[in-house]
C-alpha cells in the first residue's frame, strides 16, 4: 500500500507529539523499580492468566480464566487494604472493574448462550458466576464503609463504580 | 427519514473507556468512533441478519447504521445507553428498508459457522434443530422477532428492548412472550426434548 | 397456580432457563410443567446459538479503514459522485465535507490511530486513570488490557495479535529496566516473556484454522516472527551494554525470541 510510508511517518511524529502532550509526571528510576516490585506478583499472575486464556478452547474455560485474572486483582486489593493504601486500592479497583466488566461478564454471558444448563458445564458456569459475584463483594469488604479506607471519597467512588458489575452478575 | 432517536430517562452509564470514546467521537475524533464500530459491528450485524435473513442486506444495514450514527453522534446524550441508541438507529433503518425492498429468505447456508452447542446429541441432529428453529424464527412477525432476538441474543433488558423498538417495556415484554409462545407451538416437541421422564 | 398460567409465566421470564423460586417449586411437583420448562430452556439455548453467516463483503474493515485514514486535506479527495452515491468512500467524504472544521482540528488525533499499525498491533487502550496523581505502573495496565483482549479474542488470529503485543511490551519493559533493576527481577521478566512466546505464541501459531488462506497465515506469522527477531536483536545489543547482572536475563529473552521466531516461520511454511 503506497500510503504506508506517509502513514508510518505521521504515526511516529504524532506519537512523539502525543507523548509530549501527556501531562503525567515522568517516573524516576527509583519509581520504576518500586512499581515493578509492588506489582510483580500480580503481573506474573496476569501473564499466566493471559497465556491460559489464549489456550482456552471453550467459552466456559474463557470465563474461568477471566475470573482467575479478576481474582488475582482482588487478592492484591486485599493486601493494599490491609496496608490502608487508599491510592493503591483505588488503582486496583479500577483495574478489577475493567477486567470484570470487559472480560468476566462478557465471557460468562457468551458461555451461557451455548451451554446447556443441565450439563456439567452449566453447573460450572453457575459456580463461576457466583464466584464472580463474590469477588465484587470481597472488593467491597476490603474497604468497609466505617473504616479509614471506606470513608475515603476516592475509595467510595471506586467501589460505587462496581455497581454495574454487581448488576450484570445477577 | 425520521430524526435520530433521543432516548430519555435511562439510568446514567458509569464512566469508562466507552464513555471516553463517545466524548471524543462527539468532538470529531474519527479514531474514537472507529473503536465504537469495532466494538459493536458484529453484534449489530448479527441482529440485523436475524431481521433480514440476508447477509448482504444485514451488512449494508450495519454500514448504513454506523454512518448515520457517525453523522448524529453529537446528538447522543452522554450517560445514556449507547448500545440501545445505536440499535435503535439500526431498527429504524431496517423498517425503512422493509418498506422499499422485498425481503428474501435464505436457507441456512452450508458454511454457516455453528456455535459450540454443548449437548449430548450428534452434530447432524444439532444442525436440524438449528435449521428448524432458524426457519421458525424467520417466520415470526418482524416485531416479535426483533424483540425476541434483542432479548435472547443481545441480552438486552426488556426496558432497553423497548428503547430500541420505540415502544413501552410492557409491549416489549409481550412481544418476547408471544414470540416464544409461537416457537414452542410450531417447533416439533421431539426437536426440543424435555429430557428423561417427560410426560409433557 | 394452574399449569397454563405457570407455563405462560415461564415464557414471560427474562430468561426461561432461570426460574423464579415460585415457578421452580411448582415444577418440582408437576411433571408436565417441568417438561415444559426444560423445553423452553432448550429453546432459549438454541436461539442464542443460532448461527449467523459471516458478512460477505468486508464492509466493517472498509469503514474502519475510512475512519482511520489520514486527514483528507493531506490526500486528494475521492472524485465526487452524484449525491446519491453509496460507496463507503463517498459517504465518508460527504461526512467530512460537512464536518471539515472539526475533522481538520482533530486530524492529529485521528492520525495516531491510523493504518495497519493501529489495527493489527495497536497497544490496548490504557486503563482510564481515576486519579492523575496516582503513580500507575504502565506495564500492569498493559498486561490487564492484553488479558481483556485475550478474553475477547474470537479467533487464533486475534489471540496471536494480543500475545504478540504482550510479548513486545514485556520485552520493552525488560530493556527499560535492564540498567535499573537487580538481576533477579530481570530474570523474572525474562521468564514472563519466555512463557508468552513458548506457551502462547508458538502453540497458537499451530492453531490457525485451515480456512485461513495460506498467504494470509504466512503474512501474519512472518510479521510476528519479525517482531520476535527485533526483540532478540535488541536484547543482544543491550546485553553488551547493560550491567553483568542483567546479561543472563537479556540472553534468555533473546534465546526465547529467536526460538519462537524460528517456530513461527516453520508454522508459516506449513510445518512445526
Amino acid at each position: 500500500m503506497t500510503r504506508w510510508p506517509h502513514t508510518l511517518l505521521a504515526f511516529v511524529l504524532l506519537s512523539a507529539w502525543a507523548g509530549a502532550q501527556n501531562g503525567a509526571p515522568a517516573l524516576t528510576a527509583e519509581d520504576k523499580v518500586r512499581l515493578f516490585r509492588d506489582n510483580s506478583a500480580l503481573i506474573e499472575s496476569l501473564v499466566n492468566d493471559g497465556v491460559a486464556l489464549s489456550a482456552a478452547e471453550t467459552p466456559v474455560k474463557r470465563a474461568e480464566h477471566s475470573r482467575s485474572a479478576a481474582r488475582a486483582i482482588v487478592n492484591a486489593i486485599a493486601q493494599a487494604a490491609t496496608a490502608e493504601n487508599a491510592d493503591r486500592v483505588v488503582e486496583l479497583a479500577g483495574l478489577f472493574r475493567t477486567v470484570a466488566r470487559d472480560a468476566v461478564v462478557p465471557a460468562l454471558d457468551d458461555a451461557r448462550r451455548v451451554v446447556s444448563p443441565e450439563s456439567p458445564d452449566g453447573k460450572k458456569l453457575r459456580e463461576l458466576r457466583e464466584q464472580a459475584a463474590r469477588d465484587v463483594s470481597d472488593v467491597r469488604a476490603a474497604a468497609p464503609p466505617t473504616g479509614k479506607l471506606g470513608t475515603n471519597a476516592r475509595v467510595k467512588d471506586a467501589l460505587n463504580a462496581l455497581d454495574e458489575i454487581s448488576d450484570a452478575l445477577k | 427519514m425520521t430524526r435520530e432517536p433521543e432516548l430519555s430517562a435511562s439510568p446514567p452509564e458509569p464512566a469508562g473507556e466507552e464513555a471516553e470514546w463517545i466524548t471524543a467521537a462527539q468532538a470529531g475524533d474519527r479514531g474514537a468512533f472507529a473503536r465504537l464500530v469495532d466494538r459493536y459491528w458484529d453484534r449489530l450485524y448479527r441482529w440485523l441478519y436475524h431481521m433480514t435473513r440476508d447477509r448482504h442486506a444485514a451488512e449494508d444495514l450495519a454500514q448504513e447504521t454506523f454512518l448515520r450514527a457517525l453523522a448524529a453522534v453529537k446528538s447522543f446524550r452522554a450517560g445514556t445507553n449507547f448500545r440501545a441508541w445505536l440499535f435503535r438507529i439500526g431498527h429504524n433503518n431496517f423498517v425503512n428498508q422493509k418498506r422499499s425492498e422485498r425481503r428474501t429468505k435464505h436457507q441456512l447456508p452450508d458454511d454457516t459457522p455453528a456455535h459450540d452447542v454443548t449437548t449430548a446429541e450428534g452434530t447432524a441432529e444439532n444442525r436440524e434443530v438449528l435449521e428448524v428453529v432458524a426457519r421458525a424464527v424467520s417466520d415470526l412477525p418482524p416485531d416479535f422477532r426483533s424483540a425476541l432476538m434483542l432479548r435472547v441474543d443481545e441480552g438486552l433488558s426488556f426496558r432497553d428492548v423497548a428503547k430500541v423498538l420505540g415502544t413501552t417495556e410492557e409491549t416489549a415484554r409481550w412481544r418476547v412472550f408471544k414470540a416464544r409462545q409461537k416457537l414452542m407451538k410450531v417447533i416439533p416437541p421431539e426437536l426440543l426434548p424435555a429430557g428423561a421422564g417427560d410426560e409433557g | 397456580m394452574n399449569c397454563d398460567a405457570v407455563q405462560n409465566l415461564i415464557l414471560a421470564l427474562p430468561d426461561p432457563r432461570e426460574l423464579t423460586p415460585e415457578l421452580r417449586e411448582h415444577t418440582r411437583g408437576c411433571a408436565a410443567c417441568a417438561g415444559f420448562a426444560r423445553r423452553a430452556a432448550k429453546l432459549e439455548t438454541v436461539l442464542a446459538a443460532l448461527p449467523v453467516p459471516a458478512a460477505p463483503e468486508g464492509k466493517k474493515a472498509d469503514l474502519l479503514d475510512d475512519l482511520t485514514r489520514p486527514d483528507p486535506m493531506m490526500l486528494p479527495m475521492p472524485a465526487a459522485r452524484r449525491s446519491g452515491g453509496n460507496g463507503v468512500a463517498e459517504r465518508a467524504a460527504r461526512f467530512l465535507r460537512r464536518n471539515a472544521g472539526a475533522a481538520a482540528g482533530l486530524a492529529a488525533a485521528a492520525l495516531i490511530a491510523v493504518g495497519g499499525l493501529w489495527f493489527a498491533t495497536r497497544p490496548p487502550k490504557p486503563i482510564p486513570d481515576e486519579l492523575a496523581k496516582v503513580q500507575k505502573h504502565p506495564l500492569l495496565d498493559k498486561v490487564v488490557a492484553r488479558d481483556v483482549q485475550l478474553a475477547r479474542a474470537a479467533s487464533p488470529t486475534q489471540k496471536l495479535e494480543a500475545l504478540g503485543g504482550m510479548a513486545e511490551e514485556l520485552a520493552g519493559e525488560a530493556r527499560g529496566m535492564a540498567r535499573l533493576a537487580p538481576g533477579a527481577e530481570l530474570r523474572q521478566m525474562a521468564g514472563w516473556y519466555e512463557k508468552v512466546v513458548r506457551d502462547g505464541l508458538v502453540p497458537q501459531s499451530a492453531k490457525l484454522p485451515p480456512h485461513v488462506p495460506a498467504a494470509e497465515k504466512a503474512a501474519l506469522l512472518q510479521t510476528i516472527a519479525t517482531k520476535l527477531d527485533a526483540d532478540a536483536a535488541a536484547a543482544d545489543k543491550l546485553s553488551g551494554e547493560a550491567p553483568q547482572d542483567a546479561q543472563p536475563a537479556l540472553k534468555r529473552i533473546a534465546d526465547a525470541a529467536r526460538d519462537g521466531g524460528q517456530k513461527l516461520r516453520a508454522a508459516a511454511r506449513g510445518g512445526n
